[in-house]
């Protein structure tokens, strides 16, 4: 596996099916663990480092001996390549932009990214497309017992798992899903959603982390406490809340095409528009467009193209994919203008296949 | 290393791992991790502690904290199936090398004696 095979795939995350795929993109858990006998990273010398990756690659490789994991030296990539592994979700931003000996493990399918020497030694992640946080827990469960049978974690009776920062500590554990809520961004009703959410205890990022403007109306779920609370009561309040908020989302969408399907079907067409005729165009304004046209798909408002297609442009006119794709660095506006012929192109050849299908639909009847 | 007599010297482990000064009123601000070197104003500045035994060094700063933040004291979670050594008797014994280490260097001779019997007394314990 190499990185430029991975950037004409759209990656586990945004492969668009599973449970409620419509609305909930993705679900993941990361768990935060350490070494007992070394510092933390912040406070280890790059011969400490070099040896935690060392024991840490050793025990990944035993462990997963049938279906090995690809290992990257995150430090020596280009910081293209590290950019691009960001836009993926297989390594942080902290993780791309840190100091010093560090990797990440990935599996073939990038459901599995095992990230070495992080603000901790190691940060374990399973994430699946759709709701399935359950089983990103018992996966990302498992992988941990077959690597504690190994190594020794730095664990305190009091305070569980030991983490460089208190608020990871105890479970170490966020679990996160990723959900598209256009209607609910668009009807504004958004932020009374958050505010039930911060009650109970859960934080709500954007796509890449960021603050509250979500980039395409993705927003992240996941859980603030890691301390005095059971993996398992973590997993159940999220299960809680986010059939909920699927919930509201719909209504949102039936809402808005029962009093206003005009607009609304104005909106996504002149979105579905720009994207097919833009010269140039910025990675902020082709997501929110790309929202717009994804949630009319879904709600039949355009027709003549996929939702695997949106789903791949998501990724695909990111930064550093879009580069990986064209194969040479692009500045600024040179890069909105590749950025606008690729969409073009791809939308182009999405109808003619979408075309082909309406065409082939009513002979097979 | 600090000077005989400073707040490290009167640390205490006990049985829990709990690092006491021997009066109660902890002067988190002197606080410094005998094994990486994080001050406890370090970690305020910057937060993110040095190392795994900073817990026991600075619990009593970090528990307030932790309730704030957490709302919780106590891990009820998953705990390792074979568990080595939790930081509490890690902490045990490695409190005590150190303070035989600083002992040493302090040439307090006598106490590094009785810190060297408490650590063997303590290994054979633990049947290493
Ligand atoms: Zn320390």
């Amino acid at each position: 596996m190499d990185l430029n095979d991975l950037a004409t795939r759209n990656g586990e995350w945004l492969r668009g099916d599973g449970s409620e795929a419509d609305i909930v993109i993705s679900s993941r858990v990361r768990l935060a663990r350490n070494l007992a006998d070394f510092p933390f990273c912040s406070r280890g010398g790059e011969l400490e480092k070099r040896e935690i990756e060392t024991q840490l690659r050793r025990t990944i490789t035993e462990i997963n001996a049938e279906k090995p994991l690809v290992f990257f030296d995150v430090g020596h990539l280009t910081s293209l390549d590290r950019q691009f592994l960001v836009e993926r979700q297989l390594i942080s931003r902290e993780h791309a932009s840190a100091e010093g000996s560090r990797s990440v493990a990935i599996a073939p399918e990038e459901d599995i990214s095992l990230m070495v020497n992080e603000e901790d030694h190691l940060r374990l992640q399973v994430l699946h497309s759709g709701y399935s946080i359950r089983q990103c827990w018992e996966t990302i469960n498992k992988l941990d017992d077959a690597i504690e049978e190994k190594v020794s974690y730095a664990f305190s009776e009091e305070f569980g798992y030991l983490t460089a920062c208190p608020t990871n500590v105890g479970t170490g554990m966020r679990a996160s899903v990723m959900l598209h809520l256009p209607a609910l961004a668009m009807t504004k009703q958004i932020d009374r959603v958050f505010r039930a959410l911060q009650k109970i205890q859960l934080a709500v990022r954007g796509l890449y982390g960021e603050g509250s403007q979500a980039s395409g109306d993705f927003y992240q779920i996941s859980n603030n406490i890691t301390l005095g609370k059971t993996e398992e009561e973590i997993i159940s309040n999220i299960e809680v809340v986010v059939p909920t908020i699927v919930n509201y989302e719909r209504t949102a969408r039936r809402g808005l095409i029962k009093e206003n399907k005009q607009t609304l079907h104005d909106r996504v067409s002149r979105a579905y528009g720009t994207l097919r005729s833009a010269q140039t165009i910025s990675s902020e304004e082709t997501m929110q467009l790309l929202s717009s046209v994804r949630m009319g798909v879904n709600l039949n408002l355009i027709e003549d193209v996929g939702i695997d297609l949106i789903n791949d442009l998501f990724i695909h006119s990111q930064p550093a994919h879009l580069q990986k794709l064209e194969g040479k660095e692009l500045e600024g506006e040179d890069r909105n203008v590749a950025r606008a012929s690729y969409l073009r192109r791809r939308l182009a050849e999405g109808r003619t296949n979408g075309e082909k299908r309406a065409n082939i639909d009513p002979s097979a009847q | 290393m600090p000077p005989t007599g400073s707040p490290m010297m009167l640390m205490v482990v006990t049985k829990q791992g709990t690092a006491l000064m021997s009066n109660s009123t902890v002067d988190l601000a002197k606080l410094r991790c005998p094994d990486c070197g994080t001050t406890y104003l370090d970690f305020r500045r910057t937060g993110r502690l040095g190392c795994p035994y900073d817990y026991v060094v600075f619990r009593s700063g970090l528990l307030p904290l932790l309730d704030r933040v957490q709302r919780a004291k106590q891990h009820r979670g998953k705990r390792p199936r074979i568990l080595r050594e939790t930081i509490e008797d890690h902490g045990e014994i490695r409190g005590l090398r150190l303070r035989l280490k600083q002992a040493v260097e302090a040439e307090d001779y006598i106490q590094a004696s009785q810190i060297r019997d408490l650590i063997r007394s303590k290994e054979r314990q633990n049947g290493s």
